[in-house]
């Protein structure tokens, strides 16, 4: 889910993807209630390309609508579950720390597909952080604020902004 | 820019994804009158087949510029920024195509809410909207290679019929 902030000042929350160099496309937005959980898959397909598929809010992967299919598949490949705020800490994340955002649950874990079948891998270089202008990654003043940890070697995920607690 | 762009990132892992990463928009629009028009000429919002054509002489829209903007805005947000359309916004009437990208890659459902045709698959083919537009700032890449911030357009493009939302998004 992205937050958009409008230019007549109003906001809404939206699907989103990106593909290519990273324009993100936002649609659906004011749809998804509390609670939501929506299924989505990045996969390689038939045609040589990565295809994006939304997949709703039925659990499973078993009708799912194409979303983006333009890529070529990469020779070396790499995946990151994430949460990012632009301008800082100023932006609310979705969480508190009692009614957390959740990625991935008990039945369908966060999985990328090895040569020895479907399975969910050990987070590495977690952290809240920020790239400068170098793009050199920086410790973040954001720590107190965004919250994240992961259950069973990072089957799941979970994130939350403390502001939230409330 | 960049120093105020702080990332909340649980890291990688080896799965397979895009590695575009995202674009964040800011607004940094003048303020300057709205102006509504049609398309003159095909914008290209993307390389892949994301279009903004001019529409047919006779297009007949169901709603206004400003009625599609503000059925969007009841139906979609959240806020008390008024339902008019924001000054500096340029709205226009055209044709909207977004390629998904080649029906090669259907399965048995997946392109079932797309449309097919001539070998591409699409979410939108020459589909009558409005096109709301304002310059903005994108900040793209991604946690492992970001890229610096740069000009760019937002759009937001809305169906003419009935002012649901068809995507977002930022053209370089």
């Amino acid at each position: 889910m992205i937050h958009m902030q409008l230019s007549n000042g109003n906001h809404t929350w939206c699907r989103f993807f990106a593909g290519d160099t990273g324009a993100v496309q936002q649609y659906d937005c004011g749809s998804s209630n509390n609670d939501t959980f929506v299924w989505f898959t990045i996969h390689p397909n038939p045609n040589g390309n990565y295809e994006i598929d939304d997949c709703g809010t039925s659990e499973g992967y078993s009708n799912c609508t194409m979303m983006w299919n333009n890529n070529t598949i990469y020779t070396s490949a790499l995946g990151a579950t994430d949460s990012e705020t632009p301008l800082g800490c100023e932006i609310l994340e979705l969480g508190s720390t009692s009614d957390q955002l959740n990625v991935g649950n008990s039945n369908y874990n966060v999985q990328g597909l090895a040569p020895d079948g479907w399975s969910a891998r050990q987070w590495g270089d977690k952290g809240v952080y920020y790239f400068d202008s170098n793009g050199n990654k920086q410790p973040s003043p954001c720590d107190s604020v965004y919250a994240h940890s992961e259950q069973n070697s990072g089957q799941t995920m979970k994130f939350s902004d403390t502001r939230n607690n409330t | 820019m960049w120093r105020r762009r702080n990332l909340a990132i649980i890291g990688a892992i080896g799965l397979a994804a895009l590695g575009g990463g995202l674009f964040a928009q800011t607004s940094s629009r003048p303020a300057e009158a709205t102006t509504i028009s049609s398309v003159s000429n095909t914008i290209t919002i993307n390389a892949h087949g994301e279009t903004f054509a001019p529409p047919p002489a006779n297009a007949a829209p169901a709603l206004t510029a400003q009625q599609a903007w503000a059925q969007f805005i009841q139906s979609s947000t959240v806020g008390s920024g008024g339902t008019a359309i924001p000054s500096g916004t340029t709205a226009q009437l055209g044709l909207f195509t977004f390629a998904v990208g080649p029906s090669s890659g259907c399965g048995t459902t997946n392109c079932s809410n797309l449309i097919v045709q001539n070998g591409t698959a699409y979410s939108a083919l020459n589909q009558l909207a409005y096109g709301y537009s304002y310059p903005s700032t994108c900040v793209g890449g991604n946690d492992i290679n970001p890229l610096p911030p740069t000009s760019c357009t937002q759009w937001i493009f809305l169906d003419a019929k009935t002012g649901q939302l068809i995507v977002m998004t930022s053209q370089p």
